[in-house]
């Protein structure tokens, strides 16, 4: 969903794609803390720590001459679209290490991308004025597929999920005003490709639960 | 759930996905945002600051630039205005103003925008040599219009600067940004505006 109302909280403007976010992560924050405890939930946290870390310091990257000329612009500014992608390039590679040493299984990172994605989409739906069936398909869709995944989550394989889950997040682009090229969507097939690449280098366990 | 079963949903889901797509292009008009009353009233709670809200129609007014000219709002009508409200001593206010003058440098003209950056010269303690100083260092070739009286900013419920209104060609404001904005949100607050 385009972004179409930005909040004015105190001396800041802040777009709807970033309560999205913040109600995307604390959603899957408090799904993996349930379902599988204070450790994995840390990682998650953490990794939504690193991504907005690098996403706001990237301005250094993306903008040096200014940042240059005014440091106070790494406080004002961040890295745009290309640190937001850097950032989550940064949580990913963390996660990855942690992976490897075998610190926490597969389907909790499922289970913290499905929750993210849902709610995101749900949020953006809900908080942006415009385009009413695209907002209502959209709302419909992601809560239905919130809700299969919960009662259903054991049925089938972290992969088989995130394969869905790019599925889901297609058919449900396709109702929306920008269509399939967004960012989200960008994201969604970014995630799910580096997810799974990641699941198929590790010697895969039997795992599902 | 079986291998089969899963690829006969996602085959499901991509065609559907193609089949909607193939049918919004036949049926798509572009459309303006329109606001229902229920989304106007959420608007108002959400923003915890007063201001003009999206949809109204911004106060006319005249005033003098630091050149010495005379601009007044409605002769703009027909071109994007962004109406920065500024002064000199804010630090966020410094940080944008190279993103501002960057931008206008290179695509004001072509985006049909204007942008007046309103000095807020009540607040300006040694007078308007500082805003002269300021406009001078940063390069700004924009017109800098001097709310002298403090009258317009009032008008405009400005209470913490920056703010900026990104008003359309047809009059009405379509934004209000408090706040420093880079180069590509002002690029993205014009794109979004009719």
């Amino acid at each position: 969903m385009p972004v179409s109302k930005l909040f004015i909280i105190g001396n800041l403007t802040v777009p709807s794609s970033w309560i999205a976010l913040l109600l995307g992560f604390l959603i899957s924050y408090v799904a993996i803390r349930a379902l599988f405890g204070k450790s994995d939930s840390d990682r998650v946290a953490d990794a939504f720590f690193w991504h907005v870390l690098v996403w706001k310091l990237s301005v250094l990257l993306t903008d040096f001459s200014s940042v240059l000329a005014n440091p106070l612009s790494i406080i004002y500014f961040h890295g745009g679209t290309i640190g937001f992608f850097l950032g989550l390039a940064v949580a990913f590679m963390k996660l990855l290490w942690d992976y490897r040493k075998g610190l926490f299984g597969m389907s909790m990172l499922v289970t913290a991308w499905i929750m993210a994605q849902t709610v995101f989409q749900i949020a953006m739906a809900v908080l942006n004025p415009g385009d009413a069936f695209g907002r209502w398909t959209t709302v419909v869709i992601f809560t239905l597929f919130f809700v299969i995944y919960w009662l259903k989550r054991t049925t089938l394989s972290a992969g088989q999920w995130l394969l869905l889950s790019a599925a889901v997040h297609l058919f449900g682009a396709a109702f929306q005003p920008e269509g399939v090229v967004n960012i989200a969507f960008i994201v969604t097939v970014v995630v799910c490709l580096a997810l799974g690449i990641l699941f198929r280098t590790i010697p895969r366990s039997e795992e599902i639960a | 759930m079986n291998k089969k079963t899963l690829g006969s949903i996602v085959a499901i889901l991509v065609i559907g996905a193609m089949v909607v797509m193939m049918v919004k292009s036949k049926l798509d008009k572009p459309e303006a945002i329109v606001l229902s009353a229920a989304d106007q009233k959420l608007l108002e709670e959400m923003d915890s600051l007063p201001g003009l809200k999206q949809g109204e129609i911004p106060p006319d007014f005249e005033l003098t630039t630091l050149s010495g000219e005379m601009v007044r709002l409605s002769d703009m009508k027909g071109k994007k205005v962004v109406l920065n409200f500024w002064g000199s001593w804010c630090p966020p206010c410094k940080a944008e103003m190279p993103h501002m003058q960057n931008y206008y440098k290179k695509n004001a003209k072509k985006d049909n925008v204007e942008i007046l950056a309103v000095n807020l010269t009540t607040g300006e303690t040694k007078g308007i040599p500082a805003v002269e100083q300021f406009v001078d260092a940063y390069g700004l070739t924009f017109p800098i219009p001097l709310d002298e009286s403090g009258d317009l900013a009032q008008q405009y419920q400005v209470m913490i600067i920056p703010t900026t209104y990104f008003i359309g060609t047809d009059g009405v404001i379509a934004h209000r940004y408090v706040g420093a904005m880079d180069e590509k949100m002002l690029k993205n607050l014009v794109k979004g505006m009719k």
